[in-house]
């Protein structure tokens, strides 16, 4: 449903020394999703997480690459094509009081995609808003509550009312509990599993927060410093692990309980902003794994077992016989 | 060692006293890791700031005690106090960056303290910031000393504060979301640091966090907050174990777990805002246990184990 290939986000950058220098935010992004799906996309701050999704909803113009809907390329997509892709790609943020209109009643910020979007007329979109606001648990006398007088987790449930409202196929969400408290993050979590498996919609999850990936997502992929280093099947990448950044964000999740043992794969330093970063791979000088050999060839994602592929040149020499470049 | 009775403070807004912390008693042992866990506006930050006299000017406090090595620290008048802070208890707060000052380098801020609290010379002051800055992991102190917060990253600003947290030697030091607001990975190697540090220097930490994980991680003893009030007290195997109150119980299963699938369960409604806090217990409008008498009067301290206190009517029913 959504295919992304080859996607560039580049910033110039000022004061780097002399000549023209571009920091990489996202470099080089390849994903599909289909409907029904959850892809989390994790990282940490800066790793181009969600400069990939703003490029995927164009609310950030790509440098290069394709993204397709449903076959559409949106690139090529005339103003009116694009708003019918915009129909199906809608985005759910992290601080749902940022999102929302401050000085308009929910229901009007709900009613307000549908007929603006050409879903259905103003009369309908204002009938849906009470259909939409039960969906996300909401009762409908909320529709005439402004968002301050609301909760954090019903203000991110309107959030998510207005998001389906044109009735997307596609819901990205950016950091969409990181603002919640803890008790409240469980039932919003539990709220979008519900609301995937009714209607079948895909979701791009992007996140820091690896356990909150690990109950919603189907698949992940790992970026750091705009590149996805690994990608796979959700369950299998957290039991096992192939690129040493998966295996250190992987422990520094905290524990269960405690005195539960743990394995630490533990980095020396920070992430440095990818200002025209070489070919080879960019974790080097924190990886606990560091070889020579990992200087000595472009690291690329490649895949090693099926629907897996990571981008580690010590990982693919030791595993990956018979590896398929991609 | 730091011994907290009874502690209330409120909040005077318009000529209207908002209570905010209803009795908060709890006590950290010598040596050991202690988290006060809760929900953002519990008050655990407050307490924090009750402890250090730090206070905003609309809140203050009305009753209890504050005592480190069995000085009452609420008496003490301010000069004193301020020798307290620092050489006594020191704290480090979820904003690094925020808590330095931007327009002095790290060693202006380093070596300020260690000539005002330790009365050390210029150079030897240096020196020991140098020092410091070596013990709390940072590569290459000397270009460290010489740069502005700005010029250090997140992880860097917080391993600074640690060490000017560190300066005057202090007994007990109060680390509020120390690691919240940095990188998952960065976040790991604060948490060691922290450990190592306490271990070597034998320091008692009071560690405030909404992050169950965390208290897992690295603590000995747990106080959960809840509107105001210490709700469950215990070690943290026996919390982990068995946890008393249907609110810290809550609190476990609304966790996300790593490497399950399982969905969490969360707890119905919101914590409730300060001066809205229910009669009677003010868990039980979202209490699945709650009866009668949960409304009506707010429960006593009840001992279910040695050292480990529970607030709740009704905790035998839960814990079965």
């Amino acid at each position: 449903m959504l295919r992304v290939e080859g996607l560039h986000k580049r910033y110039p950058v000022r004061g780097a020394g002399s000549g023209r220098h571009a920091l990489h935010a996202v470099d080089g992004l390849d994903l599909e999703i289909e409907a029904g799906e959850t892809v989390g996309l994790v990282g940490e701050s800066g790793s181009g997480k969600s400069t990939a999704g703003r490029c995927i909803l164009r609310l950030e113009e790509p440098t290069s690459g394709l993204i397709a809907v449903d076959g559409v390329r949106l690139a090529e997509a005339r103003e009116a094509e694009l708003r019918l892709l915009r129909r199906r790609m809608q985005m759910v943020y992290q601080d749902p009081l940022d999102s929302l209109n401050p000085r308009m009643p929910v229901g009007r910020q709900i009613a307000e995609p549908i007929w603006l979007l050409g879903v259905a007329s103003r009369p309908e979109a204002e009938r849906r808003v009470y259909g939409l606001l039960e969906l996300v648990g909401l009762p409908g006398e909320v529709a005439r509550r402004y968002p301050h007088e609301l909760s954090g987790g019903q203000q991110q449930r309107v959030a998510i009312a207005r998001a389906l409202a044109p009735e997307p196929r596609l819901l990205i969400l950016d950091e969409p509990t990181a603002s919640l408290d803890v008790s409240v993050q469980a039932q919003i979590v539990r709220l979008l599993v519900d609301i995937q498996s009714r209607h079948g919609l895909a979701y791009l999850l992007i996140s820091h927060d690896l356990s909150l990936v690990g109950v919603l997502a189907h698949r992940v992929a790992v970026m750091y410093c705009g590149q996805i280093v690994e990608i796979g099947n959700t369950d299998e990448v957290f039991a096992r692990p192939a690129h040493p950044y998966t295996q250190a964000l992987l422990s520094a999740t905290p524990r269960d309980a405690p005195g539960e043992q743990r394995s630490r794969v533990l980095l020396r330093g920070e992430p440095q902003a990818p200002i025209d970063p070489p070919d080879t791979c960019r974790l080097y000088a924190r990886c606990p794994c560091a070889a020579p050999a990992c200087l000595e060839r472009p690291a690329h994602l490649q895949t090693f077992a099926p629907g897996r592929a990571v981008r580690c040149v010590r990982f693919l020499d030791e595993h990956g016989r018979g590896v398929v470049s991609r | 060692m730091l011994d907290v009775r009874d502690l209330r403070v409120a909040f005077e807004t318009r000529g209207r006293t908002v209570p905010a912390l209803h009795g908060v008693s709890f006590a950290l042992r010598p040596g050991t890791v202690a988290g006060l866990v809760g929900e953002s506006g519990c008050g655990k930050t407050l307490t924090a700031l009750a402890i250090m006299r730090l206070l905003p000017a609309t809140a203050g406090i009305q009753a209890g005690d504050v005592h480190l090595n069995g000085r009452s620290l609420l008496d003490l008048p301010e000069r004193e106090m301020a020798r307290v802070r620092g050489a006594g208890i020191a704290m480090i707060f979820q904003q690094p960056r925020a808590s330095l000052n931007p327009v002095f380098p790290v060693a202006a801020q380093l070596t300020h303290v260690l000539r005002l609290h330790r009365g050390l010379a210029r150079r030897a002051a240096l020196a020991e910031a140098e020092a410091l800055l070596a013990r709390v992991g940072l590569p290459g102190p000397t270009r460290i000393l010489r740069a502005y917060p700005h010029e250090l990253s997140g992880g860097m600003c917080q391993r600074v504060m640690i060490a000017l947290a560190l300066a005057c030697r202090p007994r007990v030091l109060v680390a509020d979301e120390p690691t919240t607001a940095l990188d998952v990975t960065v976040q790991l190697q604060i948490v060691e640091l922290l450990r190592a540090l306490q271990q070597e220097l034998g320091l008692t930490v009071l560690l405030i966090t909404h992050d169950l994980g965390l208290v897992a991680e690295i603590c000995d003893d747990v106080h959960v907050m809840y509107a105001g009030r210490i709700v469950e007290s215990a070690s943290v195997e026996a919390l982990f174990r068995r946890a008393a109150h249907p609110y810290t119980r809550g609190l476990m299963t609304a966790r996300v777990r790593a490497g399950g699938r399982a969905l969490p369960t969360g707890i119905p409604g919101r914590v409730p805002p300060l001066g809205q806090t229910p009669p009677g217990c003010p868990f039980h409008p979202r209490c699945h246990l709650a009866g009668p008498e949960c409304a009506a009067a707010e429960p006593p301290p009840e001992v279910v184990a040695d050292g480990h206190i529970v607030r709740c009517h009704r905790w035998r029913a839960g814990v079965a």
